[in-house]
Order: structure tokens, then sequence, then C-alpha cells
């Protein structure tokens, strides 16, 4: 079956069936929890509960939205083994979600791993964590990640920025910072902006 | 991509090898020799190109570690075994959890930290090296190619990619599992490389008895994790009965000899001790608990630093979660603190257990030290943002 699997992902990503398309720089919705403020237009594409926006390519930055995530599902579907993918608990702390992150990103490739301002973070109407990060994948490129995280009604909710750390990371961190702050829950009501 | 990558470098070997113009036919090949190149006309040197390509990666690649003083001691055994041959052998020590080592026959050798991390003494670890120079030394990379190209030709290809992908790692490693791939040697082949790497050991002073031990200790793991795919060392180097009596065998005709014999326990701890939280956190990231958990047991015999062993013994259960899990991880965390090497992270994990379970004065007792511990610990302002809650 884990073949099947395997092949089917082979012949999708030969086909290049991933598609993109625009967000325009108006409030838009993800998932469906919460809406932010785009800042620019993005290329998005989505798969299952996670929303991927990039300018220039995935590879060089992207912004990723995991919506939803139940208890022992993994944040890293689609991106790792199953049985390789550090999974969610619907009781961990803040911390301990932080830890999750960083554990599959090494899985999926991050090394040398240097963790600056991990603090609280209000997601919306709820708490969080926020953390800024370093590190080196296996081909040696040097990238930087900034990632908001908080569990919603038993369900873990993750923004993470990534990209390379020369050029494509600081060309849009200060949009994702704004799309960060501009979260806004669905059932609230709007705050002044 | 990482596949892709893979079938794309696989491709262009494939190509280089079939322009080169055979430079002999299968069988024995005298040993390679001090600073020998192959001469540019043979598929030898397509070999080594395609083996120069990929070390190019490994030299940027994120996964190398360059803390100089492992890399300046597993040198220092590498030479000791390697003899006139040690300038030829270029080492590269990458943070990959799994027990494995590799040599290409241009020379590059790999050490992953999954068998650094497992090795008991630098005597095991000099045998694992030394089967691998045993490899290098009797050019079992060419033999394997030769005998795979008549046997198969270009399918060959295809089935050296979809092998890679069995053992689950192409999509992670790319091409440096593909090269250990590649050199799924003939039992022939293995058995020699034991009978050199052996020999080495011998030579060099260490226990000879340690080379049938890390089998062993290998063949228990493999068998505690019921895995259908094996792990990459144990899929190209399966550790029979056969080759652990083999080995013993000899290990038994050279101490009956008499003499003094080197194991290395606390030289490899001393290099060790200081890398062994990380690896222990690459360890249990890998999520195969089975085996982690003969491995945390082997450490636990070893008596050292059992304040770490005992911590990362909790942080299993608490990663496993399984019935039970939680509280087996905080005997465990607890125990960690008997002992005066423990980390201060073994009062983080009680603290927040202890603040999910509502348990306000030991949660905030156990957060406190850990900050008191650790007061510039990355995580600072969210212990202390626990802290306030609390209060």
């Amino acid at each position: 079956m884990r073949k099947l699997l395997f092949i089917s992902g082979l012949i999708m990503m030969l086909t290049g069936c991933a598609t993109y398309t625009l967000v325009e720089p108006n409030r838009t919705e993800i998932g469906d929890l919460y809406t932010v403020e785009p800042q620019i237009p993005w290329s998005e594409s989505t798969s299952d509960k996670t929303q991927i926006w990039t300018v220039d390519g995935p590879a060089l930055q992207e912004l990723r939205f995991v919506n939803g995530i139940e208890d022992s599902e993994s944040p890293f579907v689609g991106l790792l083994e199953e049985e390789k993918s550090p999974k969610f608990r619907k009781g961990m702390t803040s911390l301990e979600i932080k830890d999750l992150v960083v554990d599959g990103l090494s899985v999926m490739g991050a090394y040398k791993i240097k963790m600056k301002k991990v603090k609280p973070f209000q997601f919306g109407a709820h708490e969080g964590f926020r953390m800024e990060l370093d590190y080196v994948t296996e081909d040696g490129l040097e990238k930087s990640g900034l990632v908001v995280g908080s569990v919603i009604k038993e369900k873990l909710y993750v923004i993470a920025y990534t990209g390379a750390r020369a050029h494509y990371f600081a060309k849009h961190k200060d949009h994702a910072e704004k799309i960060i702050n501009s979260i806004q829950m669905k059932d609230s009501k709007p705050s002044a902006e | 991509m990482t596949f892709l990558k893979t079938v794309l470098i696989l491709v262009m070997y494939g190509m280089c090898i079939s322009c080169a113009t055979p430079g002999g036919e299968p069988g024995a090949l005298g040993d390679i020799k001090p600073g020998e190149r192959p001469e540019l006309h043979t598929d030898e040197a397509g070999l080594w190109m395609a083996f120069d390509n990929m070390e190019e990666k490994l030299k940027t690649s994120g996964r190398r570690i360059t803390d100089p003083q492992v890399n300046h001691y597993i040198r220092n055994i590498v030479c000791k075994l390697a003899g006139p041959q040690c300038s030829d052998i270029r080492i590269y020590i990458m943070q990959i959890p799994d027990f494995n080592a590799n040599m290409a026959s241009n020379g590059m050798m790999q050490v992953w930290t999954g068998l650094i991390l497992r090795a008991q003494n630098e005597a095991q670890l000099a045998y694992i090296l030394g089967h691998e120079i045993g490899h290098y030394l009797r050019r079992h990379s060419i033999q394997a190619w030769r005998d795979t190209r008549m046997k198969s030709n270009v399918s060959v290809l295809f089935q050296i990619a979809t092998a890679a992908a069995g053992v689950g790692y192409v999509g992670q490693l790319g091409h440096i599992a593909l090269i250990g791939s590649i050199q799924a040697f003939s039992r022939d082949n293995e058995r020699e490389a034991d009978d050199v790497g052996f020999d080495l050991i011998a030579q060099a002073g260490y226990d000879p008895r340690e080379a049938s031990r890390i089998w062993e200790s290998l063949m228990k793991e493999h068998a505690a994790s019921e895995k259908e795919a094996p792990s990459i060392f144990f899929a190209t180097h399966p550790p029979t009965e056969e080759r652990i009596e083999t080995l013993t065998a000899k290990a038994q005709a050279v101490t009956a000899q008499g003499g003094r014999f080197f194991v290395g326990k606390k030289e490899l701890e001393a290099v060790v001790l200081p890398l062994r939280a990380s690896l222990l956190r690459d360890e249990l990231r890998r999520g195969e608990f089975k085996e982690t958990q003969i491995l945390l047991n082997n450490l636990m015999k070893n008596e050292v630093g059992l304040g770490q062993i005992h911590f990362f013994q909790g942080e299993l259960h608490r990663l496993r979660a399984e019935p039970d899990d939680q509280e087996k991880a905080v005997v465990a965390y607890q125990k960690a603190l008997e002992f005066p090497n423990a980390p201060p992270e073994a009062h983080r994990a009680l603290g927040l257990f202890y603040f999910k379970a509502g348990e306000k004065p030991k949660a905030r007792e156990a957060l406190e030290r850990y900050l008191d511990l650790k007061p510039d610990g990355d995580d600072h302002e969210m212990i202390r943002e626990y802290l306030r809650q609390l209060n």
C-alpha cells in the first residue's frame, strides 16, 4: 500500500499537478476558523488542511497555514512518512507544540536549528507561541523561519513563514508579520484596523 | 524533488559509466595502492567520478557534523587502521541517526551519527570502520558495479532507485543513502571485508572480541523493531549467525595467544558524551521506539550519564503516548533527577506535566527550578508565562 502511495505521489510530482491560484490582497479566509490580511498578492496551493502561499516559489519562501490538526494527527501530513511524523496530542502545552514543530522540521531535513525569541503569542483571541529560528537544509541552504501556533477547540493551528536566509526570507518577512498580526477569528467581531 | 534529483544522478551515473571503455572483466582485482587513481579510460574512473560528484554535495550538506573533536577522533581511528592509505580517505560524519557507515571507491567515507551513538567502545567503532576500509582496499565497489552490469545492465538503474526507495530513505536522504545502496556487496565481498576489518583492528591492538559483539547488538535491535524494511546498514550488511560465529572463532584464536587488547570505552565516551543529548534527540525523532528502547537499555548498562539516559527514557514515553506512558514518563523524569548530571529539561518536563494536571505547587516548584538552572534557555519567556498563570 505504501509503495502504491509512493508511486501515486511520484506520478503527481512528474505531472506537476500542484496548481496555484491568486490570493488578492483583501481579507482572506484561512480554513474555516479565521481570516487574515494578505498585504500583497500571493500564489496559493492548497491540500486538505494546508494552505501554502508564496511569491517566488516555495523552495525560496513560503507562508504555510496548517489548519485544524486533530488529536493523534500530524501537522506534517503529506510531508513525512506516517510513522516518522510527530503527532499532535490535544493536551499539549504551547511549549510542547513548539518542540513538536522543531522535531518535524528536523525530520524533514532542517539541521543545525537555532531557536530565537520563543515567546507567548496571542493567536487571534487564543493563547499560543511564537518563535524564530535559523537552520540549514540537507543541501546546505541556510534558511530562517517565523512560526506561530495555538490550540483552539482541541485542534492545532500553525502558521510558518520560511525562506532562504539570503534575500528571500527578509523580502516578505514584514508582510508575514503583518499577516500573522492580522489574525481575526471568524466568530469574533472585527477589531479596529 | 529529492527523488527526481536522485534519479537524475543515477541516469548521469549510468551515462558516465557506459561512456567509459570497459577496463576489465569482473573478478579479483588487486588491492588499491596508496595514492592510486584509476586510469581515465576505465569504468572504475567513471565510478570514481560519480562518487566525486556525490562527495561535493556532502561537503556542504547541512547534515555534516563539523565538530573538530569528533572529526579528529574518528580520523585517528581510521589512520590507525588504514596506515599508508589514511591520507587517501576523507571522512564525513553525517547527522543521520541510523546505524551506518560506508565507503566509496574514491576514498569518501561516511560515518553516520547513529553508529557513533550505538558503538559501546572504540574497538566496536573501529571494527565497523575497518570493515568499510576493507571494502575500499579490495575495490568492492567496482566489483559490485561490474557484477550488477553483467546481470541486468540498464534496468539496474531503476532497480537501484526503487531499492533505495524501499528502505524508506530516498525522500529524506537522497544521494547520501544512494551511495550505500549502490554498495550492496555480495556475500563473498562481505566476508572479505569482515576478514580485512578484523585483521586491521587486531593489528592495531583493539580487542577483537568486540567485532562480533557489535553485530550481536545490531541483531537484537533489529529483532525488537519488527519492521518489514530493514535499516539501510542491516539491508546491505546482514548480520548473520554465520558472520558472528566466524568473527567469534577468529577472536578466540587471537586472544588465546595472550596479550593486551584495547577496548577504549572511556575514550569513546569522552567524545560522545558532549554530543549525546543531541544524538539521542535525533534518535527519538526516528519514531522507532522499540529500537530506541534497546539502545537506551544498552546505555543504561554502561552506567555513564544515567540522569540523561533516564530523561530520554521519559521523553520516549512522552512521545510514544501509549496507555500508561504519561505515568511512566513522570517516573523516568523523577528517576533522572536522582542523578547529579540530570539535564535541567527533566525539571521542565515534570513542570509541564504538573501544569497540565493542575498540580500548581509542584508545577511551580519544577518550573522555577528549571529557570534557576537554565535562566537563558530559549524558552525562558514561555516558562515565565506559565509561572505567571500559576500565581
